[in-house]
């Protein structure tokens, strides 16, 4: 032990300390406010928080309020959507790139270029373009197709899968480069055997070569995942929520309630729900890839 | 291991004016080859001289550019490996890692539409065959590496292959499993009697295994030939260097004829080389001669020794001792007892046995 000590580059000690800062940011930012957001739920607290308990009361008004129903129904419509959608294409895309169907230099870059734009910006551009008086169905009926329509955007029916374009357009390259990582890293051996073993290419993939990829997978699956629950950026930029609540989902919820609204108590409420949900949601996730031997 | 109940005949393979190219860079041109049925052949040959590019043509895994294969004397130069009736096992095993050692083996079959009950007779027989069977519901992570490779060539016998190939298959494993398996895989060739193609760059795995080595060099053929010929009669330089632990020792000099006796010439060394049978008997010019290390031993007290050195290093081995000495013409290495080896620093005469020496024309580097 003492001479493996010895060769280490620093001493243990030290590095407990080089990490102090990031453990207090841990503790007060992350664990502090969350554990004052489920006090404040608790509360009966309007404009400003006040310490006074009220037991269960904002939860049971908030599973009596309409709007959070629909904005809850409408994140798990535009999650699922979106996360099956984003890894679909992203994976295809991935794999048409790996058996050099395309060309990776042009493709890569502009596939993965969406990414690198904010959720706000993506927004923006897809309303205008999905804008009736505006973008392709402008467009389109100038070029002579008159009855060509595509307003998504303004149909209460639509509304969520236009949210859910946007969101895939934006997020399914990511999910191609982190594949086509995964891709690159498989043993060319396996590929030979596949091939002398006379299965063919798409079974391949299937049976054998993305079941291998699965903790990728599971990776995206949680960025993906993360992202739908923090969605709210695009929502606010491509439809506010709307058409009436079409589109609304559960961080525009809250943000209202904290902020327009006035309604701290309320908002810390919804927050926790959310807050445990999505505990609830990955825990079995990280037991699966990080806690459990191999 | 008992005779594999569904073992089929080997077949025989044709490779006839071979060309492989990678983009502009011929890694193999016109190499041909044939493989009798049922034979055991060793590519040997060290890093990047093809060894594994040509396994790859014979399986099919790579494009030919030019010439034909053909196994069992049908042309399969443009067949899928599927069609080709071979099996294939790779040094890292290229097991399929989230199925179970029976998937690993029936998947390839089920993916042909073969019966369900067929393919588990098949795996059944063939996890009996390698005793696996006590292994079948595993993963291949859960496996050590020897276990590994016998899945592997489990996954290759039940394709019930005529050709087996094998690409340096022992590679990753540690010296005692290598020495296991490779018996292993000896007793699998006598008992299936199929063919097999096997790549390696160890010489103790091409000596032992081969009915016939092929050692390669920079994509050619160097010479094709049994083992004991292979090591006893090296066709070149190249060859000779390549076999044997410690190498060959070459003494350089020159041959010329001298009133009717042969003669090898070398710095403080006059050899009478009428007695080697030589394929070109009337050569005369600047030659080496090979002398293996075991064909060199210690003149006892009154025997004549033409070569004298001093002792500089001793090897044991245990069952043998290696001792290098100092000559004028360069230093050369012997292959002694266990015991009654002399000490460095030792005055040595050696006494070479010339009937097994080998000499090469140090012009063209080929075998005299
Ligand atoms: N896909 C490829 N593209 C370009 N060159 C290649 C390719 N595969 C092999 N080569 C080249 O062909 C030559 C022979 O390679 P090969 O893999 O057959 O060697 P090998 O004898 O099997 O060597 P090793 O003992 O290291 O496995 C090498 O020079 C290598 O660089
Ligand atoms: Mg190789």
């Amino acid at each position: 032990m003492a001479t493996l000590a010895g060769k280490l580059p620093f001493r243990p000690g030290g590095a407990a300390v080089a990490l102090w800062p990031a453990w207090i940011i841990v503790l007060c930012a992350y664990l502090g406010t969350m554990v004052w957001t489920v006090a404040v739920s608790l509360t009966p607290s309007k404009l400003v928080p006040v310490m006074q308990f009220a037991g269960t009361h904002q939860y049971e008004r908030l599973f009596k309020t309409a709007r959070w129903m629909t904005s809850v129904e409408n994140m798990l419509v535009f999650g699922a959507l979106f996360i099956a959608a984003s890894m679909v294409l992203g994976t295809l895309m991935a794999i048409a790139l790996d058996r050099k169907i395309a060309a990776e230099g042009v493709v890569r870059t502009i596939w993965l270029y969406p990414y690198s734009l904010s959720f706000i910006v993506t927004g923006v551009v897809w309303q205008w373009m999905m804008n009736p008086s505006l973008g392709i169905q402008k467009s389109v009926n100038a070029m002579g197709w008159e009855n060509f329509r595509f307003d998504w955007v303004t149909d209460p029916d639509r509304a969520l899968y236009a949210v859910v374009l946007a969101a895939v357009w934006q997020s399914a390259g990511l999910v191609m480069a982190l594949m086509l990582a995964g891709l690159r890293g498989i043993d060319e051996d396996l590929w030979k055997a596949i091939r002398v073993d006379g299965i063919p290419v798409w079974r391949g993939y299937v049976s054998i070569i993305l079941p291998v990829l699965r903790p990728v997978m599971v990776t995206a699956v949680v960025l993906l995942g993360i992202a739908v629950v923090k969605s709210y950026d695009l929502v606010v930029a491509m439809t506010n929520g709307g058409p009436g609540m079409a589109t609304d989902v559960p961080a525009k919820f809250i943000m209202d309630f904290l902020f327009v609204r006035a309604n701290v108590g309320f908002a810390s409420g919804a927050a926790t729900v959310m807050l445990v949900a999505v505990a609830a949601a990955i825990a079995p996730w990280i037991y699966a890839v990080y806690l459990r031997k191999r | 291991m008992k005779d594999f109940p569904h073992a089929s005949e080997g077949a025989a393979i044709g490779i006839d004016g071979l060309g492989i190219r990678f983009g502009h860079h011929d890694v193999i041109s016109d190499l041909s080859l044939d493989i009798l049925p049922g034979e055991f052949l060793v590519l040997l040959g060290p890093s990047g001289c093809g060894k594994s590019t040509l396994l790859n043509a014979v399986a099919g895994l790579i494009d030919v550019h030019a010439g034909t294969i053909s196994i069992s004397g049908r042309d399969v130069t443009r067949a899928e490996p599927k069609d080709r009736g071979i099996g294939m096992v790779f040094q890292s095993y290229a097991l399929y890692p989230r199925m179970s050692v029976a998937q690993n083996m029936g998947f390839g079959l089920r993916v042909g539409g073969m019966a369900k009950a067929e393919i588990a007779e098949r795996v059944q027989r063939t996890a009996k065959f390698l005793q696996l069977e006590s292994l079948l519901g595993r993963r291949p992570a859960d496996l050590s590496g020897g276990q590994r490779q016998r899945v592997a060539i489990g996954r290759a016998l039940v394709r019930d292959a005529e050709v087996f190939l094998f690409d340096e298959p022992l590679s990753n494993l540690d010296a005692q499993l290598r020495a296991d398996l490779r018996v292993e895989i000896k007793r699998l060739h006598q008992s299936l009697g199929s063919t097999m193609l096997y790549v390696t760059h160890d010489q103790v795995e091409a000596m032992t295994l081969a009915d016939r080595i092929v050692v390669m060099k920079g994509g050619e053929i160097q010479q094709i030939g049994a083992p004991a010929e292979i090591y006893g009669r090296p066709a070149n330089l190249f060859v000779a260097g390549f076999l044997g632990t410690p190498k060959m020792n070459f003494l350089e000099g020159d041959v010329a004829a001298e009133s009717g006796r042969r003669m090898f010439r070398a710095e403080g060394l006059r050899l009478d080389v009428t007695g080697m049978l030589l394929d070109n008997p009337d050569f005369a010019g600047p030659a080496t001669l090979g002398l293996r290390p075991e064909d060199l031993s210690p003149a006892g007290p009154g025997e004549e020794a033409p070569l004298a050195g001093e002792v500089t290093l001793t090897e044991p081995l245990g069952p043998e001792t290696i001792v290098w000495a100092a000559l004028g013409a360069g230093q050369v290495s012997l292959r002694m007892g266990a015991e009654n080896f002399p000490a460095p620093g030792d005055r040595l005469h050696i006494r070479p046995d010339l009937a097994r020496a080998s000499l090469f024309d140090r012009a063209t580097g080929r075998r005299l």
